[in-house]
């Protein structure tokens, strides 16, 4: 009982940051019908993100929790939309296959792109992330100036893009006066980076019932995540915004007649959902404080399975699928003997195929997922 | 003289002189591994392209069914016949060819079980399936370990170490036969009634259907009979480099062998026999700037979604692997 419910615990907290990744990636195909393969490297950025940004300031804590998630989330949703905008939106009215190569070839590019340039000296590390800063500027100010992708949109106010400006730059310093600060850290690209977890928080155990306990970083954990959540459910059943994304994924043409600008939502969609990739990056960073360039590859691929056995497009079936997807995977992991029988085999590993499993009962049994609806031809 | 002969002649001639200049010593040891790895990755390739672009499906696991092959190959050579370097190369020779066709086998039945379910369903969960394919078979064969008595030892081999010791059984005339069956296995399928009714599945798939084209059918037919060539390219891999390892399954090595297609050009044998060696080729000259060149790669596919979606030669393809009958409708299109 007592290591069920431990076990429990621990998979619920797995269970959240998966369905917050698998959020972004049920929303996009939602709208665009595109596996957005690049999530889990989306993930591995706002980790890092996060991991410069922590050890570069020196802040009250409370203020640095915060700062610690908001400002990964900003990077994130910025990068979304540099990736809508660069890959993605050239290839709209092309096959889906097109798209879904360019997504794949989009996440390989990412996770490259921090391996490598954490690899050959610590001081080029810095130098890499300024430039994926600049890159994001530069962006910024192709929209500002050329007009590049939204030649159509007549009242473009540029007062809008203030603000994203104003936190690249700000991240662009920070990144600056983290490069004396990677000498010491010494993180190779072979090796990985340990977050430094105890400038954010104290780790404490609060008892719950007999020997099973939760941790604060948990308790964290649990709140920013269903936070996040509620957020998102106001957005998408509440505003405009949200009303315009749930009739795009009926009919976007129709939505576009109604005077709604379909890319808009598209972008809209992207940052939210890189945004909630870029938090559950940070909140898995924190509780498995160790970060690799290829870290995001394994929770991107399941979170998209949780999204399939939620449903996708299922905003609902999403969170669910996640959570469903952490406490299985968490009961595997506690249940497989980590050494069995005279030769000590250790079967913990096989719980990385417990996703895989899911996945191919799902496909055999109910491919729509949970809440999806039945897949309908048109001809 | 037909374009056959020429074909035939061109084919005899490079084997020639590979062998003689090797035998001479004027090719060093290096340059004919660059061209023998060159040539399995034209198998992986054409097989790759017969999945993703002549039938139009998006299999992200290749290199999976390549180390599935790899693996049964490797573990039949090294621990059932217990083949090691001082073996007579004669007396090895048929069990390898043996280990090869197992290897097919076994990754041919392996594509099946994965592509019947997924099949039926729309090609992004394809994608997903083989993706999460690859990371199954590396956490797989991170597991299993083998026994291996050397002398009085007992070693353990295979899960993460990788399986070490296999015998260096691919040499050039074996790699080289292996990849002219392929391609002209390919090619000949391709330009068979079973190949065009893969290019109309991925022309149109409800059209294809309408013309009473077993979609399903077809797609396994085609995904089944990719895995079985990356099986096979999978064990002359596992017997040149003499090593296998789990890592080299997974998503990484997959994406390598999709931008060979569709550098290439889906739906063009020749584009992926040039793109497979001018990027073996590429690779080695890259060495010095190491990592970047997987950089580069990602750039490079979104770069050509973007820019050139039909590759270097879209679906054109050259003119001695064209049966006569397409190479004379050929001519009078390009006239």
């Amino acid at each position: 009982m007592e290591t069920f419910l431990s076990q429990l615990i621990f998979g619920l907290q797995r269970g959240t940051i998966y369905a917050l990744i698998a959020l972004g990636y049920t929303m996009v195909y939602g709208v665009v019908r595109l596996i957005n393969f690049a999530y889990g490297e989306v993930f591995m950025i706002g980790a890092f993100v996060s991991f410069f940004l922590v050890n570069a300031v020196s802040l009250p804590q409370p203020i640095l929790v915060v700062l610690a998630l908001l400002v990964p989330m900003v990077t994130c949703s910025l990068l979304g939309l540099a990736m809508d905008a660069l890959a993605y939106r050239p290839l709209r009215q092309k096959p889906r296959l097109a798209a879904l190569i360019t997504a794949i070839g989009v996440s390989f590019f990412l996770s490259n792109f921090v391996s490598y340039s954490s690899g050959e000296t610590v001081r080029s590390s810095a130098v890499a992330s300024f430039l994926l800063a600049g890159f994001l500027i530069l962006y910024v100010l192709g929209v500002k100036v050329l007009n590049f992708p939204v030649k159509a949109t007549p009242n473009f106010k540029p007062i809008k893009f203030l603000i994203p400006t104003v936190s690249l730059l700000l991240i662009g310093y920070i990144f600056w006066i983290s490069k004396d600060l990677l000498t010491e850290l010494r993180w190779k690209g072979s090796s990985f980076a340990s977050y430094p977890v105890d400038r954010l928080i104290v780790i404490e155990k609060i008892p719950l019932y007999k020997s099973v306990y939760i941790t604060n970083i948990q308790i964290m954990n649990f709140v920013v995540s269903v936070l996040l959540m509620v957020v998102l459910s106001y957005l998408v059943n509440r505003t405009m915004t949200g009303m315009a994304m749930r009739a795009s994924k009926n009919n976007k043409d129709a939505v576009a007649l109604m005077g709604v600008n379909v890319n808009r939502i598209i972008s809209v969609t992207f940052i939210i959902g890189t945004a909630l990739a870029g938090a559950a990056g940070v909140l898995s960073a924190i509780t498995y404080p160790r970060l690799t360039a290829f870290m995001g590859v394994q929770p991107g691929l399941k979170a998209f399975i949780a999204a399939v056995l939620g449903g996708i497009g299922s905003i609902e079936g999403a969170m669910l699928g996640g959570i469903i997807m952490g406490v299985a995977e968490q009961f595997a992991i506690g249940l497989l003997p980590s050494s069995y029988g005279p030769s000590r085999i250790d079967f913990t590993p096989l719980a990385d195929g417990v996703a895989f499993a899911i996945l191919i009962v799902v496909l055999l049994l109910r491919p729509q997922g949970i809440f999806g609806e039945p897949p309908r031809e048109k001809l | 003289m037909k374009p056959t002969t020429y074909t035939i002649l061109g084919l005899l001639a490079f084997y020639a002189v590979v062998m003689v200049t090797s035998a001479v010593g004027l090719m060093n040891d290096y340059i004919l591994r660059v061209i023998n790895l060159m040539m399995i990755n034209i198998i992986l390739g054409v097989s790759l392209n017969l999945i993703n672009g002549y039938t139009g499906l998006f299999s992200v696991g290749h290199a999976g069914f390549m180390i599935v092959g790899g693996y049964v190959a490797g573990f039949m050579t090294t621990l059932l016949f217990g083949i090691t370097k001082d073996t007579p190369y004669w007396e090895a020779l048929p069990m390898f060819l043996v280990a090869i066709l197992a290897a097919a086998l076994v990754s041919a039945l392996v594509g099946f079980i994965i592509g019947l379910p997924v099949l039926r369903l729309t090609d992004d969960y394809l994608a997903i399936v083989t993706i999460g394919f690859g990371e199954i078979i590396r956490v797989i064969f991170n597991f299993i370990t083998f026994k291996k008595k050397v002398g009085n030892w007992e070693l353990d081999i295979g899960g993460p170490r990788g399986l070490l010791g296999i015998p260096p059984l691919s040499n050039f005339t074996v790699i080289f036969l292996f990849t002219l069956f392929t391609v002209i296995f390919i090619r000949n399928f391709v330009f068979s009634r079973h190949g065009r009714a893969c290019i109309a599945i991925r022309e149109n798939e409800v059209a294809a259907h309408m013309m009473g084209i077993p979609i399903t059918r077809y797609k396994v037919l085609a995904f089944v009979l990719g895995s079985t060539f990356a099986g096979i390219g999978g064990a002359l891999l596992a017997h040149f480099i003499q090593l296998l390892h789990p890592t080299m399954g997974g998503f990484m090595k997959s994406v390598e062998y999709l931008i060979i297609v569709y550098l290439g050009g889906m739906g063009s044998i020749s584009g992926t026999i040039v793109a497979a060696a001018a990027l073996t080729g590429l690779s080695e000259l890259l060495r010095p700037i190491g990592e970047l060149r997987m950089v580069l790669y990602g750039a490079l596919l979104v770069v050509l979604m973007l820019k050139r979606p039909g590759g270097l030669m879209g679906q054109r393809e050259f003119p001695f692997l064209l049966p006569e009958r397409e190479r004379k409708i050929y001519a009078l299109q390009n006239r």
